[in-house]
């Protein structure tokens, strides 16, 4: 019961539009991108590319729906009429947004690119209402623990990738940058923290921060103490583990790169920040997401500690008979792929080939 | 009148949307050399992959000795021992050091011995002169040596006929020249080959026949003199003419690995 | 903290349970050699289907690939360790034991049991996955034209797989595999959720919770860890530079 009044309904229509849209735009430009048109040009694609766009934002949208009726299943039918109505008007709203904001870059073609997505956003809607609803006739114990899990369990789980994520993009970056361009001592202290935290196993390292340092975040509850301990666990091996990442991405732009922003008159620090970070950043997406399928998954090992987090969660609800463990674990299973596979399978090795066509990596 | 080794008979190939074969018929008897040539796209690769069954063809057949290869029940690895293939890129294997590239066929697919399979390697690698490479990875070679080791381990199947896919196109001009002459000397023994290739002076040496492709369909075909007398489609013409001004002609690179081998 | 305790009291009374400790490390060493080489031959399985396979068998090793990859390993677990009892099927094992004794310290070691089974069981099926990945990486950077040429000297398609694009692909792969074969070990900790499988972990709780030490026992096995997975690191890169051929 998340949305009680009509004015949460429309902040959170208003967000959606402003988050949805542009991602949703990103993702049609990255599919329609040409060598030499910046510009999104959805005419100019081939029908398969257009329809492949269109099936993953489905996709996206379903879950989108399907989390939507989650947090509001408890509410009538026409407060989600209602709620759906609002979030139409807001998809128009920010339409209106957007479209200012990306006159230039969408040109002609914008108003195909809204109307597809209004019509995929009403399709996955409506789908995943229709799952929710279907679920809980057919089965109700798959849809008790589907959105038990979800309530409970998801807003941790993606606090604790968050989290690390951030935690270890800090470290890792900092890391590629003295192991690519620091003295022999940062070389060795960077290698030395990688092999470090990617040797340990991530329960042990769990196990330190939340035994091994008691007073480590003396001034938290104890609950939030074994969560801020997993965070740093996660946080501290995910950055062993991008630090791998980003110098890989470091070292993949072409060396003629630097060269040729030293040629302009960029200093070393400048030309790193201009032109390099940029490339080395969008060569580090598909490994990016790799490393962010790997921590939502891994936060699972929060569990051992009894942190709240969806395993943790489905654990709990399993515990009331054998019988319903397995079908909890493979239930929590499912909305882990939901939240890995889609985002693996668009900044993956599709990505790469397209940053190889457009002449980046591998130089 | 007796079968031909090879006949050819309306073969038509598509990718996709890309008719690439439209009707391509020939016959190619014992001890023929027959070059087939034309511009880039034309189809002759695709061609030679339907010949060794590679790439199917749609439509048409294909004989060898009179047995229809393109028949549906065919053993078609048992039709490949008898069609050897040399490739524009050699496609060497590279965990083989140069005599087991040329024995493994023998001993996986002839199921020959060990020793038996390594002295006919020996042999076959004797005929390129590349039997003291023997010992060699593919990466230790230079890229005429990688060519010739794959004429051996084409020849030491005995097929009865070996197609060269434009064998000397990947190589610098320096190294083209004992390539053209390990070909020529397998020729000279007697070997049926359908080759691909621009080289005009190996053709002109020792083609029995030429052929023009272009665009899937045979333009014009006819003895080498034919061709640098008396061309009669002016396709064939404007073509020629363009590849003396690309490539010259490699007769003198024949002429003077000769004489080295004279010395 | 650790500066305030008697840093080598603490120390002596952790390895005061060596016997545990080394229990444990074998037992963790025998999961991970097992799980190592099941998910060898289920990754090459699955890899040789998903680039040879056609379009229905490649597809389903693709759809077993994904599924690993995006599950957690806890879920796995608990999901497998279950699985008998939901249907009914009785989930009693083989009991293997072995003792001997060192230092004359009777060490006795449980090589099988059900949660053993399922811990090397859930292990090789998901490292399976990811070596699958590896494997079909190399496999396609081998390249058509050597299975083309193995098949115009009339190879069968199965033959020219297993002697000239695998010999290439294994050859290949061991870098990138050596990463995964060397970090492998440190999953086997996983075992811990479904509880009663002695190894390093489980003996690190032990001790800790005889102790009291919990940041001196887990940095002991965190060291223990890296000298392992260092050595296996070192061993593995050893084996390529013996192999390794020109070129290749
Ligand atoms: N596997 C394939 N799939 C799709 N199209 C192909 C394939 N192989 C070849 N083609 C196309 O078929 C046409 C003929 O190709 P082919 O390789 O037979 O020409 P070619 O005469 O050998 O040319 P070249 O001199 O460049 O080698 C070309 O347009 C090529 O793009
Ligand atoms: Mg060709």
């Amino acid at each position: 019961m998340l949305f009680q009044t009509e004015l949460e309904f429309i902040g959170m229509g208003i967000v959606n539009s402003i988050i949805i849209f542009p991602i949703s735009i990103y993702i049609m430009r990255w599919y329609s991108k040409k060598k030499d048109m910046p510009h999104i040009q959805l005419w100019d694609t081939s029908l398969k590319t257009a329809y492949k766009v269109s099936l993953v934002w489905l996709m996206v949208n379903i879950l989108i729906g399907i989390l939507f009726n989650t947090f509001a299943k408890n509410i009538t039918i026409y407060f989600l009429i209602q709620y759906y109505v609002y979030m139409i008007i807001d998809l128009f709203i920010g339409t209106i947004v957007v479209k200012s904001i990306y006159k230039k870059e969408l040109g002609e073609s914008f108003m195909f690119v809204f109307i597809i997505q209004v019509i995929l956003f009403g399709i996955g809607l409506i789908i995943g209402f229709i799952t929710v609803l279907l679920l809980g006739y057919i089965f109700p114990e798959v849809s008790d623990v589907f959105f038990f899990v979800l309530e409970f369990g998801l807003f941790f789980t993606l606090l604790i990738t968050a989290s690390s994520l951030l935690i270890g993009f800090a470290i890792g970056i900092s890391l590629a940058i003295m192991r690519v361009y620091g003295g022999k001592e940062l070389h060795w202290l960077s290698s030395g923290y990688e092999k470090l935290f990617r040797g340990i196993p991530l329960l042990v390292l769990i196990f330190i921060f939340a035994f091994g340092f008691p007073g480590l975040f003396w001034y938290l509850e104890s609950l939030d103490r074994l969560l801020a301990s997993v965070i740093m666990a996660l946080g501290l091996r995910s950055g062993a583990y991008q630090s791998q990442i980003f110098r890989g991405a470091i070292l993949s732009v072409n060396p003629g790169q630097m060269e040729a922003a030293r040629s302009v008159g960029m200093n070393k620090i400048q030309a790193f920040r201009h032109v390099v970070l940029p490339q080395a950043l969008r060569l580090a997406v598909p490994g990016w997401s790799n490393e962010y399928a790997v921590v939502i998954k891994d936060s699972s090992f929060a569990s051992a500690i009894g942190t709240f987090e969806m395993t943790f969660i489905a654990y709990i609800w399993g515990l009331r008979s054998v019988e319903l463990f397995t079908l909890s674990m493979g239930v929590v299973a499912v909305l882990y792929f939901l939240f890995t596979f889609p985002v693996t399978r668009l900044f993956g090795e599709r990505q790469t080939k397209k940053l190889k066509k457009l002449g980046m990596g591998g130089g | 009148m007796d079968e031909p080794l090879l006949r050819i008979v309306d073969v038509w190939k598509s990718y996709e949307d890309l008719q690439v074969l439209k009707g391509v018929s020939f016959e190619l008897a014992e001890r023929d050399v027959k070059v087939i040539f034309g511009p880039s796209g034309s189809g002759k690769s695709t061609l030679l992959r339907c010949i060794n069954m590679l790439n199917p063809p749609d439509s048409g057949e294909i004989y060898l000795r009179g047995d229809n290869i393109t028949a549906p029940n065919v053993d078609l690895n048992a039709i490949r021992t008898r069609i050897g293939m040399v490739f524009q890129h050699f496609n060497l294997f590279a965990h083989l050091k140069a005599i087991d590239n040329v024995s493994i066929g023998l001993r996986r697919v002839k199921g020959l011995e060990k020793q038996e399979a390594r002295r006919k390697a020996l042999e076959a690698l004797n005929r390129v002169r590349l039997a003291e490479w023997a010992d060699h990875y593919p990466a230790q070679l230079s890229g005429g040596q990688q060519q010739r080791v794959g004429i051996a381990r084409a020849l030491a199947m005995e097929p009865d006929v070996i197609l060269f896919d434009e064998p000397t196109s990947a190589l610098d001009p320096e190294l083209i020249g004992e390539v053209l002459q390990a070909m020529l000397d397998i020729a000279k023994a007697g070997t049926t080959m359908v080759v691909v290739t621009h080289e005009m002076g190996f053709a002109r040496a020792v083609a029995s026949e030429m052929i023009f492709l272009d665009d899937g369909v045979v333009i014009e075909r006819g003895t080498p003199e034919h061709f640098s007398v008396s061309p009669k489609s002016k396709r064939v013409k404007r073509f020629l003419n363009q590849l003396d001004v690309l490539y010259g002609s490699h007769e003198k690179l024949l002429k003077l690995s000769e004489e080295e081998e004279g010395k | 903290m650790i500066f305030q305790a008697n840093l080598i009291e603490e120390l002596l009374a952790v390895l005061g349970y060596w016997d545990r400790l080394f229990s444990g490390f074998l037992l963790t060493m025998w999961m991970y050699g097992w799980a190592l080489l099941l998910g060898f031959i289920l990754g090459l399985f699955l890899a040789i289907l998903r680039v040879y396979g056609g379009t229905i068998f490649s597809g389903v090793a693709t759809g077993y690939i994904e599924i690993m990859r995006g599950t957690p390993l806890v879920a796995q677990l608990f999901f497998i360790f279950f699985l008998p009892n939901t249907l009914n099927i009785p989930s009693e094992m083989w009991v293997i034991e072995t003792s001997f004794s060192i230092f004359n310290k009777e060490i006795s070691l449980k090589l099988l049991d059900y949660p053993i089974f399922v811990g090397i069981l859930t292990l090789s099926l998901n490292s399976g996955a990811y070596q699958a990945e590896y494997l079909r990486g190399s496999i396609v950077s081998v390249g058509a034209g050597q299975l083309e040429a193995a098949q115009s000297l009339g190879m069968s398609r199965l033959s020219s797989i297993r002697h000239v694009v695998l010999p290439q692909a294994l050859r290949r792969v061991i870098p990138a595999w050596s990463n995964e074969a060397a970090y492998l070990p440190k999953y086997t900790v996983l075992v811990y959720f479904i509880g009663g499988v002695e190894e390093l972990f489980f003996q690190a709780d032990f001790i800790q919770h005889k102790t009291f030490f919990p940041l001196t026992t887990y940095i002991i096995v965190s060291i223990m860890f890296l000298i392992t997975i260092t050595s296996i690191s070192k061993l593995l890169e050893f084996i390529h530079k013996r192999t390794a051929i020109p070129g290749l």
